[in-house]
């Protein structure tokens, strides 16, 4: 069983090299960095602000169960405080971190690009103009029971990302260094905007940038269901192309001479990307680095094959946002700190530490 | 606040016993009847006045200030009650109590642009906040600035703001009205304190500035609102005045009033009793929601005290009808 | 096996090919020769669709390649590159094995019996030893070799083949072109290989053809094609050539400045035109 295979290699029998790509390498990862998600959630359900002991969380979740009631003597303020504060935390905090690094993951692909990160070509600049115009407007945050913010959060990353293909749309073919540059130009000009809103409205400047800084101090159960139904399929999508993704590594050229339908790939897989990454963003705000610092983590652990490195950056995305999560409620309690801040921090020394183990390709 | 008071009292002493020294010949003004505990009232001409302002500046105030830019809505509304409204020639544009400030020229208090200020003309030019040098630029072009409390420095205390509304009184000569505005918020004040006198510890309280759950913590002026009103601000320990807290400690250290200063943004007591895990809130239990108009709470001018009397009637109903 | 009938491909303002017709067949190694910027590659590049062509059509085993989906296209014609780009961090196995990606469905994984292959493949161009060295590991030769092996593993009855030995020593040259030639004769495959060292052209090509400036100027076979007046003027410098001692073949050698003056007596070059 192969726990950590490729990084380092001596010269090992070409028949190692066979069983591994069977794929025979990829489940027992898969199945030790599930269940390293499943501690990482269970311990994030148990500590917070409010210390309740993780015997009394375990009762708590375990009386969800029809039939199962052992948390009857626990103080109500307990019970709703792991059911419907933490717990939904944290399951979105793992589904949101999963989505950007399996986003950010499939944007390096098609762009081969090793900076590239889910924001790349307008996702988070149009959901930040669209959330700050609503937070600005006289508008009230929900009406008829819609929630504005991630809607029009929502509405204004699709646009960009669509703005940004149609502007770099040539004939048939969208070659990427275009659709980099438009996809910059729409940012900038998005971002600018934003400002522009944030300074008019000064006295909404607080919650403005509390929404872009990012964090999951408002989850709910309610708003899974923002997420998951564009994720769940996007991530099937872009899994089953996890071999193509490598084949894409060649240049589009020799991909397309192998039998792939580049554009149609490009097409498919990047607007399956910024979908989820837009329903992410909606409900979290714009939380920078996991997309772009966990498959590069992946990739120096376990080699840069996409049909392993997809599913491991979902995983390790989701444990990584969940621990950033339970920092920053913790770490400057009563306050919340927004989880962009402690993502951003965690972002400079790893790629420092990438600056030094260049020497070795990893890309 | 008070130092500065102290300083501008001690100036005008000085100043007023230098001018009744050279120019006694003239008689002076006319003597005023009640022995006021204040030298000021004795004085009939006020200017010129020197002052210091809250950032340290010395301001010396030539004569009567006629044309006022105020970009402050807390002295707006100051000035506006002790009589010296006609003096406001503009107002930022959140000035918006009394009604009548709001005919006044418009200015931008955070972004302030120098030219627009310059090109109203004022004799006298009142900031809240200095964003960089503003007062320093407006030095230069010979107009007269006085910082009045900045950002950081709310005015923490109802003394303060009564200090405030004096000093205004002072620099625009309606000193009596000042004086009376003053006399008739303490007298508020004092019932309010009076009626509480024997109330150890207030309810659990929190103050709800936004629907994010940002708050006012203790050391906030609204805050110092709570202090006076014995109330346990939730958001005790915080590190600064408007700290958002997280959800699972709202509910942990469990209000018994909850606040709403943001209703304009659609938050009501039935948006609030919505939110998921807050159902073992007392005061989402008991029902004891309320909204107030952010206005009133935040300003460190005259309504202070009616937002005093309107938080007290939601924390103590029995007490307060 | 392939047809190709004045076949007109320009990139915007320039026209790199002018109604070229040519036809390989099954188990031929036709050699396309000419100076750079002759359009070899863009010959290469029309018949797998990377570019349009403007007029004329390409049939391979009578069916049209402009009807054919990208993958089926793949599953008749294999490519090795003149410079492709190989990204560092795959492994030389996990590179050859790209070449599998025309006969798997989306869901597929490879096999053993693509393993099987693929192995097949490296061993014929002695890289299988290299299989789990990561490509930016590999010098430039191995590179290549492992680029060709990718287009061996794609197991298609027509190879095309762009440069393939430029940064090959001569060993592995002739062991590339000796092998490209075992899978004509043996396994019946098409191959079009476009080489500007003309003496390897030479030796083992069965037809050539001679571009230049986008058009034929030469077809036949290598004898016919290798005159010294022909290259003469295509390639602007005299050259020499003469029969290899041991098959025959054409050599073609550039004549230095001082060889000249023993021209006429030596007879084995003609007069040279303008």
């Amino acid at each position: 069983m192969k726990l950590f295979g490729s990084a380092a290699r001596a010269e090992p029998l070409p028949e190692a090299a066979f069983s591994a790509l069977l794929g025979r390498a990829l489940w027992p990862r898969l199945a030790l960095g599930l269940g390293v998600l499943l501690g990482v959630a269970l311990l994030a359900a148990a500590i917070g602000p409010v210390a309740i002991p993780a015997d009394a969380v375990a009762r708590i979740v375990l009386s969800r169960l029809p039939g199962v009631s052992l948390a009857d003597s626990l103080p109500q303020s307990w019970q709703d405080i792991v059911w419907e504060i933490r717990l939904p935390r944290v399951v979105i905090a793992g589904l949101v971190g999963a989505t950007l690094a399996f986003s950010g993951a499939t944007y390096q692909a098609v762009f081969r690009n090793p900076l590239a990160d889910p924001y790349l070509i307008g996702v988070a600049a149009g959901a930040g103009l669209g959330a700050t115009a609503v937070i600005v407007s006289p508008l009230d945050y929900t009406v008829g029971g819609l929630s504005l913010v991630p809607l029009a959060a929502f509405a204004g990353a699709l646009t960009a990302v669509g703005l940004a293909y149609a502007l770099a749309r040539v004939g048939r073919t969208v070659p990427t260094v275009t659709l980099i540059l438009a996809g910059v130009a729409i940012s900038s000009i998005a971002t600018s905007a934003t400002s522009f809103l944030m300074i008019n409205h000064n006295e909404r400047v607080l919650t403005t940038l509390t929404w872009l800084l990012g964090g999951f101090n408002l989850s709910e159960w309610s708003k899974l269901w923002w997420v998951l139904p564009y994720m769940l399929p996007a991530a099937a999508v872009v899994l089953l192309y996890g071999r193509i993704l490598n084949v894409l590594q060649l240049d589009e050229e020799q991909a397309q001479q192998l039998g792939v339908n580049v554009e149609r790939v490009k097409l498919l897989l990047l607007g399956a990307a910024s979908l989820a990454t837009a329903a992410a963003v909606s409900v979290s705000g714009i939380i920078g680095f996991v997309g772009l610092i966990i498959p590069h983590a992946v990739r120096l652990l376990w080699g840069p094959d996409y049909r392993q490195l997809l599913p491991m950056s979902m995983v390790l995305g989701g444990v990584f946002l969940i621990l950033a999560d339970l920092l920053a409620r913790t770490v400057n309690s009563p306050s919340e700190v927004p989880v962009g801040i402690i993502t951003a921090f965690c972002g400079a020394p790893f790629f420092l530490y990438l600056l030094r183990v260049r020497q070795r390709a990893v890309f | 606040m008070t130092s500065l008071v102290q300083r501008g009292l001690l100036l005008l002493a000085l100043v007023v016993a230098l001018a009744a020294a050279v120019a006694c010949e003239d008689g002076g003004g006319e003597p005023t009847p009640e022995a006021s505990p204040t030298v000021l009232a004795a004085v009939a001409v006020p200017y010129p006045l020197a002052i210091v302002d809250t950032v340290g500046r010395e301001v010396t105030i030539e004569a009567q200030p006629q044309r006022i830019a105020s970009l402050s809505p807390a002295a707006t509304e100051i000035l506006f009650a002790i009589g010296a409204g006609d003096q406001v020639i503009a107002v930022d544009m959140f000035s918006n109590y009394p009604q009548e400030a709001t005919s006044r020229q418009q200015l931008d208090a955070y972004e302030p642009n120098l030219e627009a200020i310059a090109g109203v003309e004022p004799d006298l030019v009142l900031l809240f906040y200095d964003p960089g040098e503003l007062a320093a630029s407006l030095g230069r072009l010979g107009i007269t600035t006085a910082v009045l409390g900045s950002v950081e420095e709310t005015p923490e205390s109802v003394e303060a703001v009564f200090d405030q509304i004096r000093l205004l009184g002072q620099v625009t000569d309606h000193m009596q009205e000042a004086e009376e505005l003053v006399a008739d918020m303490q007298d508020g004040v004092d019932a309010i304190e009076e009626a509480l006198a024997d109330v150890e510890q207030g309810p659990r309280v929190f103050h709800e500035v936004d629907a994010t759950l940002y708050t006012a913590a203790p050391d906030s002026f609204v805050g110092g609102l709570y202090k006076i009103l014995k109330a346990q601000n939730i958001a005790a320990g915080a590190d600064q005045p408007f700290p958002q807290l997280t959800q699972e400690v709202i509910i942990e250290r469990d209000p018994e009033v909850i606040i709403l200063a943001d209703g304009a943004y659609g938050e009501s007591p039935d948006t609030v009793k919505a939110r998921p895990g807050w159902g073992s809130i007392s005061a989402v239990r008991n029902d004891r929601i309320f909204v107030i108009d952010p206005d009133i709470v935040s300003r460190p001018g005259p309504r202070c005290v009616d937002a005093l009397e309107a938080l007290a009637g939601f924390l103590y109903p029995q007490r307060f009808e | 096996m392939l047809e190709i009938r004045d076949l007109t491909v320009a990139y915007g303002e320039l026209v790199a090919l002018r109604q070229v017709s040519l036809s390989l067949g099954a188990g031929e190694l036709l050699g396309v020769v000419g100076p750079n910027g002759s359009g070899k590659s863009t010959l290469i590049r029309a018949i797998t669709r990377l570019v349009r062509p403007l007029g004329g059509d390409i049939h391979l085993d009578g069916k049209e390649a402009g009807r054919l989906s990208q993958r089926e296209l793949a599953r008749w014609a294999a490519v090795v590159p003149q410079n492709p780009y190989l990204p560092a961090a795959f492994t030389v196995l996990e590179v050859a094995l790209m070449g599998r990606t025309p006969h798997l469905g989306l869901l597929q994984s490879e096999g053993r019996a693509d393993l099987a292959v693929v192995r097949r493949a490296l061993e014929q161009t002695d890289t299988w030893r290299l299989a789990s060295r990561r490509m930016g590991e590999l010098s430039g030769g191995e590179r290549q070799r492992v680029v060709v092996a990718r287009a061996l593993a794609q197991g298609t009855p027509l190879l095309l083949l762009d440069e393939p030995t430029a940064h090959l020593d001569m060993g592995h040259q002739a062991a590339v072109f000796d092998l490209v030639r075992q899978l004509c004769r043996r396994e019946g495959k098409g191959v079009l290989a476009a080489i500007h060292d003309l003496s390897l052209a030479g030796q083992y090509c069965d037809r050539l053809v001679m571009l230049n400036e986008g058009r034929i100027v030469g077809e036949g076979e290598p004898q016919e094609v290798l005159s010294p007046q022909l290259l003469a003027s295509i390639y602007g410098t005299r050259v020499s050539v003469f029969p290899h001692p041991l098959t025959g073949r054409p050599v073609v050698t550039p004549m230095s400045e001082a060889a000249r003056p023993g021209l006429e007596a030596k007879g084995s070059v003609g007069t040279l035109g303008s």
